[in-house]
């Protein structure tokens, strides 16, 4: 008989009020530092009796390892990771000040000296590409001289216009259900380089993103994977439209498919306002080898509007390319009819020019050097 | 010498395509002044040398697989004749589009006969990148035809044509990608309304794409070129690093140390910062988690400690300790309270013994390293000072 294992709980004393809490990655390694479990904080994980160095990994790259954790067979331990050596970032603030006021008062004169204005904009800005896709509601546009903001939960998405010397940049701000984001925005003079920072007021969320912003693959997978297959871990916490979008686009990035055509299905159901929910259908459909039923959802797409988040503009493109393609030889096999293909061969032109224009540095979605977008 | 044919290898093998394009027929030399006309673009004297590196690791040192097929396509500037002789004779034909598709045809056949084997794709050169699945790359005779990109080829087409589909079930689904190029958003690209750029392979709807097929781009858009001339680009430098240093875990089974498409980035990304190259690599496609080597033992593992405060006093030792609490030799032959130091991946704790000290020798808590780090790893001792008298 194969000896029981035991079980690890792992509690962390995340600081209250910071820019990261809740789920962070945990890693159990044994004396030959191989990795015998991956999981997340306030979860459990079943190892073989043993001796175990135990680390907790921030997005920042810091950490924390307790280090001979001994376990009995059978034994269920809770261990507490300290947190005391480690720094955690403090939640983005506007600077909603009188100066600011006074500076919204005098828009025009300062926008002539500081050569780049910036814009509100709210509402699906792609469906104008499409004449006849018919918003239902009208795009609008509001100037601001701020360059941070808190922008609370509305069905209409909202991007960032920053225009300098008519060339105009754009920038989405994912905000979740019934919460806000706070975004804080500059484009360098004298590099171009922009620079966006977004606090969700989350701190499962904001360390999910700084983990995918990081490159921290492992960490980002481990916390989407609990994410997707145990719904009991995050029954009990606040839902969020965009932490189960951003976990479905990293498992998809992974490959690792698993779960992810309820997942996917239920995003598109339940979160229709949120355009990202039907790219990571659309790819996972693709990558199953679905493609009449990829393409069905992709040309819903202009009606959607454009992916908040960057590989969801990537995969809608490269979808789009592939099927408009394949449809122009004539060889699709995709049951679509003339007018469907017509779409396709539109929706490719537009993805193909927006991911051309993608700002590769960022996650989230930012279009540079494009055309105005403008209210009709 | 372009060429390795060895498709006898038993069980599963690499089969590898190679590209370097420096010496561009119709672009101005390097310095000279290149219009918009020929994309303000110019030839370049490294992609061939790097592509040549490449092939040398793969043919002298290898991958996780042995290799079966390996295609080697070049076009060297002078300047790199110049520095390696070998380029002249390295190819049977100069990396042309119609040198590329043919030799990608041949490439493919030879890895669709085996879900089980693995293939290595390497470009080196001009190219500008759409989003983070596709870019357009650019061959030897770029600009040669009325069509502008007749002469380049697409990863979006390359990568889509490798995928498992009824006529090529067995193909293997095991697929790396290399892109070192500059990716700058061209300017002149975006001035066409729809950029068609000729398929190389035709396209079919995959099967379930089971693949593990990242793709690593040599630098973020707007960045400027990494290449160097005369000598390898810096992303050739930091891949064949990353191959032979970038492990982070051991195998549960074997115990050897993985190199998988993820810790690949991490080398490479930390090659990029520790030169200060003011860019990251991106990496999109079908990621996955595909082992390209292992490793016999832990790598080597660059850290740096740092002890606050700086005027410990004398005497005072400050040692590294492996995880068996043995000091690791001359780690710190100068007594400095800030150092950097070279270690085999592992667990490791940091002992300070000083007079000023309350109570001494202090020892921190420990920590796996499994990868270099650029931020010390820093221990405020200040609170164990004794009072000043």
């Amino acid at each position: 008989m194969a000896d029981p294992k035991a079980t690890l709980t792992f509690k962390l004393d995340t600081p209250p009020n910071q820019r990261w809490s809740g789920a962070l990655p945990i890693e159990v390694r044994d004396e030959k530092l191989i990795l015998r479990a991956r999981g997340v904080s306030d979860d459990s994980l079943e190892v073989p009796p043993g001796r175990y160095y135990v680390t907790a990994l921030l997005p920042n790259g810091d950490q924390s390892t307790v280090d001979g954790v001994i376990v009995e067979a059978g034994e269920n331990k809770q261990l507490n990771i300290p947190l005391s050596d480690v720094v955690f970032p403090a939640t983005l603030q506007t600077t909603d000040t009188l100066s600011d006021s006074l500076w919204e008062i005098s828009r025009p004169v300062t926008q002539y000296f500081f050569r780049q204005s910036f814009a509100i904009l709210r509402g699906n800005w792609l469906a104008e590409k499409f004449p006849g896709t018919g918003s239902q509601v009208p795009l609008k546009r509001e100037p601001t001289t701020r360059s941070n903001l808190d922008i609370p939960f509305s069905r209409e998405v909202v991007w960032i216009e920053i225009e300098r010397s008519k060339r105009y940049n754009y920038f989405a701000v994912p905000v979740d259900e019934a919460g806000s984001t706070t975004a804080e925005w500059s484009l360098d003079l004298k590099t171009d380089k922009l620079t966006v920072n977004l606090d969700f007021h989350d701190g499962e969320l904001n360390s999910l993103l700084d983990f995918v912003e990081k490159s921290k693959a492992n960490e980002a997978r481990s916390i989407s994977r609990t994410l997707v297959t145990r719904p009991d871990y995050y029954a009990t916490k606040k839902q969020s439209p965009l932490r189960a979008t951003l976990g479905a686009y990293v498992l998809i990035r992974a490959n690792q498919l698993d779960g992810l055509d309820e997942w996917t299905s239920n995003l598109v159901a339940s979160h229709a306002w949120l355009p990202d929910a039907l790219a990571v259908r659309v790819e996972y459909l693709a990558r199953s080898g679905r493609h009449p039923e990829a393409l069905k959802l992709l040309l819903e797409i202009p009606k959607s509007g454009t992916p908040l988040f960057r590989s969801g503009i990537s995969y809608l493109a490269d979808r789009a390319k592939t099927y408009a393609s394949l449809g122009a030889e004539g060889k699709s096999g995709l049951q679509a009819s003339a007018a469907d293909m017509a779409r396709l061969e539109k929706i490719s032109q537009v993805f193909n020019d927006l991911a051309m224009a993608l700002d590769m540095s960022l996650s989230t979605s930012a279009l540079r050097q494009v055309p105005a977008l403008k209210p009709e | 010498m372009g060429l390795v044919v060895n498709n006898n290898v038993p069980g599963a093998g690499v089969h590898a395509l190679i590209v370097g394009v420096s010496n561009y027929l119709n672009l101005p030399d390097a310095g000279d002044t290149s219009s918009d006309e020929t994309w303000n673009l110019n030839k370049l004297s490294s992609p061939a040398l790097s592509a040549f590196k490449i092939f040398e690791f793969l043919t002298t040192v290898g991958l996780r697989l042995p290799l079966k097929t390996v295609r080697l396509l070049l076009s060297p500037s002078p300047a790199e004749l110049q520095v390696e002789p070998r380029l002249a004779n390295a190819t049977p034909t100069r990396a042309s589009r119609a040198a590329f598709t043919a030799m990608a045809a041949e490439w493919r056949k030879d890895a669709s006969n085996n879900a089980e084997d693995m293939t290595f794709f390497y470009f080196a050169g001009h190219g500008t990148q759409r989003g983070s699945e596709d870019s357009v790359l650019m061959l030897d005779d770029f600009l040669t035809s009325d069509a502008s990109l007749n002469e380049c080829f697409e990863m979006h087409n390359l990568r889509s044509g490798m995928a498992p589909t009824p006529k090529r079930p067995n193909i293997a689904l095991t697929q790396f990608y290399f892109v070192d190029a500059c990716m700058d958003r061209n300017a002149k690209l975006r001035t066409f309304l729809n950029p068609t750029v000729p398929q190389v392979f035709g396209i079919e709807l995959s099967d379930a794409d089971r693949r593990e097929a990242p793709m690593i781009f040599s630098t973020v858009d707007g960045t400027i070129a990494l290449g160097r001339s005369r000598k390898p680009s810096h992303f050739c430098q930091a891949l064949t690093q990353a191959f032979e240093r970038g492990a982070e875990e051991p195998n549960p089974v074997t115990e050897k140390w993985s190199v998988t498409a993820t810790t690949m980035k991490n080398a490479l990304d930390y090659y990029y910062d520790k030169n200060k190259l003011g860019t990251h690599v991106t990496m999109g496609s079908l990621v996955g988690s595909p082992v390209i080597r292992h490793l016999a033992g832990p790598p080597d593992v660059d850290i740096s400690v740092e002890v606050q405060p700086d005027d410990l006093g004398l005497p005072c030792a400050i040692d590294v300790l492996d995880e068996n609490s043995i000091a690791i030799a001359g780690c710190n032959p100068d007594a400095k309270t800030k150092f950097d130091l070279t270690i085999k991946a592992g667990f490791y704790r940091v002992q300070v013994n000083s007079g000023r000290l309350k109570s001494t020798p202090f020892r921190s808590k420990g920590r796996p390293f499994m990868k270099p780090t650029l931020d010390p790893w820093t221990h405020n001792l200040v609170p164990l000072l004794k009072p000043e008298s």
